[in-house]
């Protein structure tokens, strides 16, 4: 595949990184990778494989279709400023639930007409 | 501090979901059957009480079920504020048990969510119904905490505001709550967190996936990907058995 696309991919990914508040060191633990490889994927250096993808996209609020998109879609943001001491790595992961939950819902109403 | 613009919203909303000026608020009931804002409540061990969504015109709260059921409460009147009047965000994590705030936005949820649940007004009604005109023991505390359902940290908070009691008493009457409401035969659930419920959802979520399912708008597959997603996993694979059987309850309803 395109070395761009992964690139594409990568910037965005860490767009969204940055703009979540959260480290590569905090992503990575929550994801279960660690924090290098995440480096590579942000980066565009490596291929990153659709579930991780997802999971990511989970976490930070947005649709894996933001990621894999060449436009830029403007996206309306999940996003949650996260204060030192809010939560713990493992908090994440319900933070990740929570959005994930709140974007089906959402999908799920738009498609009954509501 | 907006205090009477927050004041304001505060009586006006009870007004608009149709609370009496001296009810209780069931602000569960609230944000799930009037407002349409899913609730989750789960274990959280970071330091917050809860945190807030928004995508688009949906809205969902989180809280965090290491707390005490009354402070879980105050929570949700919190979040609620920042939903409803927060136009501009669209998420937000909220500290815990910090009343004096240094952020605005945190000091008017705060405000909005005691003014909410505790109206000066029916406070100062409900303590003139109880003590008749003579002070306040611990007692009555308990009494009007059990009544609006609020922690007693925030029950002394407000009588301290409105002038009902002193700070030197607030000091007295701090300790050994859950001994004090259970001696006097209150149920201590208020006092007391709910980590022992797991994770409990108030959400029309599984609802619209069976409807979606049902009109054949999804694929079953994309309905079992919905409910795994949502935390419902227990509708797939859960125990049927206990959900078989007749609702056992009057056998002469019908002439009733």
């Amino acid at each position: 595949m395109d070395n761009s696309i992964f690139k594409n991919i990568g910037k965005k990914l860490q767009e969204a990184r940055n703009k979540n508040g959260l480290t590569q060191e905090q992503v990575a633990k929550v994801l279960g990778i660690n924090k290098v490889q995440l480096s590579y994927f942000e980066n565009g250096a490596r291929e990153i494989n659709i579930s991780l993808l997802q999971k990511l996209a989970n976490l930070y609020g947005y649709s894996v279709e933001y990621f894999l998109g060449n436009e830029e879609i403007n996206e309306p943001d999940i996003q949650i400023a996260f204060r030192a001491g809010d939560f713990i790595e493992e908090d994440l992961k319900i933070v990740s639930f929570a959005k994930t939950f709140l974007r089906n819902l959402h999908e799920m109403k738009s498609l009954l007409g509501r | 501090m907006n205090y009477d613009k927050i004041k304001f919203e505060a009586a006006e909303t009870r007004k608009i979901l149709g609370i009496g000026p001296y009810d209780r608020v069931d602000i569960f009931r609230v944000l799930r059957d009037i407002e349409n804002i899913s609730l989750i409540i789960t274990k959280i061990r970071g330091n917050i009480s809860g945190f807030f969504m928004r995508y688009k015109n949906t809205g969902l709260i989180v809280i965090n079920a290491s707390r005490s059921l009354g402070h879980q409460y105050f929570t949700a009147a919190h979040e609620y504020y920042h939903l409803k009047y927060d136009k501009g965000m669209s998420a937000k994590v909220c500290p815990i048990n910090k009343f004096d705030d240094e952020y605005q936005n945190e000091r008017d949820a705060n405000l909005f969510a005691a003014q909410l649940l505790v109206p000066d007004e029916a406070l100062g009604y409900m303590i003139q119904k109880r003590t008749k005109g003579r002070s306040l023991t611990l007692n009555d505390v308990i009494f009007l905490e059990n009544y609006f359902q609020v922690s007693h940290k925030l029950m002394l908070l407000r009588l301290r505001e409105i002038g009902a009691i002193t700070s030197k008493q607030v000091e007295a009457m701090e300790k050994n709550i859950i001994k004090n409401a259970a001696l006097l035969g209150y149920n201590t659930e208020l006092y007391r967190n709910t980590e022992d419920k797991g994770t409990q959802i108030y959400s029309e979520y599984a609802e619209l996936a069976r409807t979606l399912l049902e009109t054949g708008k999804i694929t079953y597959g994309k309905y079992e990907e919905l409910l795994l997603d949502g935390g419902y996993g227990d509708i797939l694979f859960g125990e049927n058995e206990d959900l078989e059987g007749t609702e056992n309850a009057f056998k002469d309803a019908n002439s009733i």
